[in-house]
């Protein structure tokens, strides 16, 4: 099955719900025939993610989420592939293919992926970054509901470019939310698909309408600007506002690194700096604290709301 | 002040880039970044160039426009800041890089 995501043809012996599409892929998805034999791993450093393993089998990055699922992923990060434990259910496997796995194999094609996700006013975009629970889908669905197009949820690619402002392209239709979030938000119509995994309280939803601001589904946006979202459980510092001043560069640049995907090899640092420092550059960086409450997630929408407005690139 | 002659460089695994006049560093057998301002770039400059603190020191001075006392301060702070932080050590002659 062939289908459009990030940007990127797919070409997937697992149904992972996006637009079909034809032409030659870019990513081929592939069952394995059998597990990899664990001697023949070499262990990576330690994820940030609990629950995923990272290593090398020869030139294949090997990536294990718990007793779930393995995937392989070629040097180029056009093949990927899988094996999934007996009773592994579908969405669970098509949530790590689409939401973890495929922003990891896409850094390989020399993309910035980042965690989070990514609204938009016409041709200008805003991404929302942060670690999980910060809020990001929340926002996004918010800033929807007030008639802005979802460009992306949970994995936001972008490149930057030297002559001038960088570019999002879109992830696939839908986003992720918990039902108290959906209360929360009040987006209109939501068609909710199923449940994203057996380990996720959230529902994988497409919105019924979607900003309608006449761009086309896999237009690219123009990145306006980036705001961090701070975790509820990170302590406020002093001065702390709703929305800060624009971060100076190199604190912007650290923020975007500390939020991009990766393949979880020290090379590949090496090389997601290269990517993503340009990026920061050309594209102001703030960070967000909000309440996670009906309240504080208003003003939050504003805030947002009024930076896309003072920040507009496309004419 | 007392002349110093010690060199320091880059701890091997570090890697370097520039974002706008500030630098971002990172251990790349870690998830660490540590970020420089537009001195600390400077200074991050001059120490690849393998120069004796003193000469990063002068370069600072020329650049800013500062006094020596203020640069060599600003100087000894940044590099006990990235020797704590795993990304500077001392050039120890004859030792492989």
């Amino acid at each position: 099955m062939k289908g459009f995501a990030y940007g990127v043809l797919l070409d997937s012996d697992v149904d992972l719900g996006i637009p079909a599409a034809e032409g030659e892929p870019d990513v081929r998805i592939v069952r394995m025939d059998g597990p990899v034999p664990a001697e023949m791993v070499r262990w990576l450093d330690r994820s940030s993610d609990p629950w995923m393993s990272a290593g090398m089998v020869g030139e294949l990055f090997y990536l294990r989420f718990g007793a779930e699922a393995s995937f392989l992923v070629d040097p180029d990060g056009r093949r990927v592939f899988w094996m999934a434990a007996g009773g592994v259910a579908d969405e669970t496997l098509v949530h790590l293919l689409l939401d973890h796995v495929i922003p990891r194999a896409l850094t390989r094609g020399h993309r910035t992926v980042l965690h989070g996700s990514c609204i938009a006013r016409a041709r200008d975009c805003v991404a929302l970054i942060g670690r999980a629970g910060s809020g990001k889908s929340t926002l996004a669905a918010a800033l929807l509901a007030r008639g802005h197009t979802l460009v992306a949820d949970d994995c936001v690619v972008a490149a930057g470019r030297p002559d001038g402002p960088a570019v999002v392209v879109p992830a696939y239709p839908g986003l992720r939310l918990t039902a108290n979030s959906m209360r929360l938000t009040q987006v209109p119509a939501l068609d909710a698909v199923g449940r994203v995994s057996r380990f996720s309280e959230k529902l994988r939803v497409r919105p019924a309408v979607d900003g309608g601001d006449a761009q086309p589904l896999m237009a690219e946006r123009y990145l306006a600007a980036v705001v961090v979202l701070a975790h509820p459980d990170e302590p406020a510092v002093d001065g702390d506002h709703l929305l800060s001043a624009a971060l100076a560069p190199a604190a912007a640049g650290i923020e975007l690194l500390r939020h991009s995907f990766h393949l979880n090899a020290s090379h590949e640092r090496a090389a997601l700096l290269q990517r993503v420092l340009p990026i920061a550059a050309t594209t102001p960086v703030f960070r967000l604290r909000y309440r996670h409450t009906d309240a504080g997630l208003d003003v939050a929408v504003e805030e947002v709301v009024e930076l896309l407005a003072a920040r507009r690139i496309a004419c | 002040m007392e002349a110093n002659a010690t060199v320091f460089e880059a701890v091997p695994g570090t890697a370097s880039a520039a974002v706008g006049d500030e630098v971002v560093l990172v251990d790349l057998s870690a998830e660490h970044y540590f970020g420089l301002n537009k001195v600390g770039a400077v200074i991050w400059a001059e120490l690849s160039r393998g120069v004796t603190v003193d000469e990063v020191v002068g370069a600072v001075v020329a650049r800013f426009d500062v006094s020596v006392e203020r640069a060599a301060a600003d100087v000894a702070r940044l590099l006990t800041e990235l020797d704590r932080a795993g990304l500077v050590r001392r050039r120890i002659p004859g030792r492989p890089g």
